[in-house]
């Protein structure tokens, strides 16, 4: 070997032998050659490739994480149907939009100006109006909103409005309504038509793979717990709902409101209590 | 990086999902999840830290997407979130004194590259099913992969990253192409010295 780096010995350096593990194609041929020769090399080489392919398995990822990752991102989208932000989107609604705003303003303030009497042009456009809410999550490129104090607004600074502001009195930022992550305890009231049936049913509405921790029942009210994770608790939630049980308590999970919820995988202790009607 | 044929239909899709089609952005999580997910353990070492780094890489990535001008390329972009926020969650995990980490004191010898910083010990988190299923040797190595200096860690699981090449883990990592062979090669010697002691 003349242009290979070698250590005391003659063999290839640890980075020589690292980067031929990665990319032996790009090897001239001398350290392949030197390997035939090189049970000490050849060792270190293979001793690279079984962490390599240590390194790959245990970065596996679980089965289901692109499912949950959409479904997360879903939960962060405040306008579910796509074809909403589809007319937000377009160059062209946004620029007629634009269009009409300026124009309205123009002629008002045209009209402004024949009056002896200032005139709060915006005031006069919006007052009477309720503001319309803007959404967080709809492409910054929307068409500027004006406030009823008459200043614009970026789209990425409206969180939401508040329709009941008076004229002139200054915008009210309420917070976003965001997905919330499911606590590791959970107990929610139900109540049902049928409480012995409602108890039975339940383990047929149960996810695969989840049993019943503990379970007591009285004459009208029975209490049972289980152990599943976020998103499996939605589900069973949305089943429930779905075979006519009414859920009282207003704590997250709610029926079919997998929007509200960020699933994370996690594990959640779900405590059911069944009250006959 | 992406293969040509690759980048083009990342392009294509973000142009979809930028007119309002879902399911175009449903296709890049798809594409790239798994890599994200990757990165992050990397980084971390602790499978649970790691998909939550993952979904939040997409979910900052779905709200940015429609200003995304595709100055670079849209891996490369993934890429550098995923690692900022990994790095963020391993600072936080680390100030907050975390029940999984262990601090030792174990920096590389003689390496003017090592800052000498505490290192974490993390659980390797197998569940018993998948211990079984796996070489002693193997496990060790994943043992021994998260005690590793984050600068050596980081590099040895990016090359482990499908698809991703020496150049653009320094383009990742903003440093030399001969850094990061160093680093990669450095990482593997010494886990090869531990694991044959």
């Amino acid at each position: 070997m003349t242009e290979t780096e070698t250590t005391g010995t003659g063999c290839p350096s640890p980075e020589m032998l690292s980067e031929f593990t990665d990319e032996p194609n790009q090897d001239s041929g001398d350290i392949e050659g030197h390997l035939n020769s090189c049970g000490s090399c050849r060792d270190i080489v293979e001793v690279y490739c079984r962490i390599n392919q240590a390194a790959r398995l245990d970065m596996a990822p679980p089965q289901d994480l692109a499912e949950r990752i959409k479904q997360a991102c879903r939960g962060e989208a405040l306008l579910p149907q796509p074809m909403m932000m589809v007319w937000w989107a377009r160059p062209a609604v946004r620029a007629a939009a634009a269009l009409v705003v300026t124009g309205i303003l123009g002629v008002l303030a045209l009209m402004a100006g024949r009056d002896s009497k200032p005139t709060n042009i915006a005031s006069t456009v919006l007052g009477n109006q309720p503001a319309a809410p803007v959404i967080a999550g709809l492409p910054s490129a929307a068409a500027p909103k004006i406030a009823q104090n008459g200043s614009i607004l970026e789209a990425e600074d409206v969180r939401a409005v508040d329709t009941q502001g008076g004229m002139g009195e200054p915008l009210t930022m309420v917070p976003l309504r965001r997905a919330s992550v499911l606590p590791s305890y959970v107990k929610h009231v139900w109540s049902v038509n049928d409480l012995p049936g409602a108890q039975a049913r339940l383990k047929a509405l149960l996810p695969e793979g989840v049993n019943i921790d503990s379970q007591q029942s009285g004459h009208s009210r029975a209490s049972i717990s289980i152990s599943l994770r976020d998103e499996q608790l939605q589900k069973l939630v949305n089943r429930l709902a779905a075979n006519h049980w009414d859920l009282v308590t207003s704590a997250l999970p709610q029926p079919s409101r997998d929007d509200a919820v960020r699933f994370l995988g996690r594990a959640v202790r779900y405590d059911l209590e069944l009250v006959e009607k | 990086m992406p293969r040509p044929g690759s980048s083009q239909e990342d392009r294509r899709l973000i142009e979809a999902f930028k007119k309002g089609d879902v399911a175009a952005f449903d296709r890049l999580v798809e594409k790239y999840s798994r890599r994200a997910y990757q990165i992050a353990y990397g980084v971390l070492g602790a499978k649970e830290d790691a998909e939550e780094v993952a979904q939040d890489v997409f979910v900052r990535i779905y709200r940015a997407l429609p200003r995304f001008r595709g100055d670079s390329e849209f891996t490369t972009w993934m890429y550098r979130i995923a690692m900022n926020l990994a790095r963020n969650k391993y600072r936080w995990n680390k100030s907050r004194g975390s029940q999984r980490n262990i601090s030792i004191d174990a920096p590389l010898d003689g390496s003017d590259e090592s800052d000498g910083r505490t290192m974490d010990v993390v659980e390797a988190g197998l569940a018993p099913d998948e211990q079984l299923q796996v070489d002693e040797f193997e496990r060790r190595a994943m043992e021994e992969l998260q005690t590793l200096p984050e600068l050596y860690r980081e590099a040895l699981v990016l090359r482990n990253i499908d698809e991703l090449s020496y150049e653009e883990i320094a383009v990742l990592l903003g440093c030399k192409l001969g850094t990061i062979k160093s680093r990669i090669a450095r990482a593997r010697e010494e886990l090869r010295k531990r694991l044959t002691a």
